[in-house]
């Protein structure tokens, strides 16, 4: 996934900063209750959902918006877990990592561009 | 900073009270309606907090967020409507959930607008500036 601090308005960058750990901490719960890890709900999923759905856009990262909302609609419907919910999981994990490397101090874009391949 | 902003020949936008539960939705839209947009902004985390700061700052509107726990947006526009003192606040709401279906829905309850999240936060001011110019 193709993430890089110029997505972030230049405004919002010492917000991004401070509030990307609370970020990524929801993405990690939902990729949680998408695989039904133990100790995880629904309710809390499609809640955590729905607020990166409107969140993860505000900051300039469109495709994590869209993600989050196809977790949301997932997390709201009827069907039981599935092969869908875990392709869903596997593309928040991938977002998760991506803004993880981007939000990781002291590496410069080469340091960041050589984790990604790594963990890849 | 503060300015008042004329819309059109009739529409003044000084003052907005931005009404939602997520902490960095609030800090992203207030940074955009204070210090892009140049609007003296009120904050809120709550319906019930919502509806104290409108009546105590009497804002020239109101930005309202849909899905808050307890009382959500619609329920706060019901009771703003209630209120003599805030019944004549136009309100935006700022929700996800835009389909045109719910976008129909929320006009019919009294939204002058809607914002659909996530929204652009270089733009917002300009979408409540727009809204409030159709007052007109």
């Amino acid at each position: 996934m193709a993430i890089d601090e110029s997505m972030v308005p230049e405004l919002l960058q010492p917000l991004w900063k401070e509030r990307a750990p609370r970020v990524l901490e929801r993405i990690e719960r939902v990729v949680q209750v998408l695989r039904q890890e133990p100790g995880t709900s629904r309710e809390e999923g499609l809640a955590e959902a729905h607020k990166l759905h409107g969140l993860l856009g505000t900051f300039g990262f469109h495709e994590g918006s869209q993600l989050a909302g196809v977790a949301e609609e997932l997390l709201e419907s009827d069907v039981v877990q599935n092969e869908v919910w875990n392709d869903a999981a596997d593309q928040l994990a991938a977002l998760h990592l991506a803004l993880a490397t981007l939000t990781a101090p002291g590496l410069d874009d080469n340091d960041r561009e050589s984790e990604q391949r790594r963990d890849h | 900073m503060t300015t008042t902003e004329k819309v059109s020949s009739d529409v003044i936008i000084n003052k907005v009270l931005l009404v939602d539960d997520e902490d960095d939705i609030r800090f992203v839209a207030e940074i955009s309606l204070r210090d892009v947009g140049g609007l003296e902004t009120f904050v809120a985390s709550s319906g019930p907090e919502g509806l104290q700061s409108a009546e105590e700052n009497l804002p020239d509107l109101i930005v309202l967020d849909m899905m808050m726990p307890g009382m959500d947006g619609m329920e706060t526009l019901r009771q703003l409507r209630s209120n003599p003192a805030t019944d004549h606040i136009p309100v935006i709401f700022m929700t996800a959930r835009a389909q045109v279906h719910e976008i129909t829905s929320y006009i019919e309850a009294g939204a002058l607008a809607v914002i659909t999240k996530p929204f652009d936060p270089m733009s917002l001011h300009e979408q409540v500036k727009q809204a409030a110019a159709s007052l007109n």
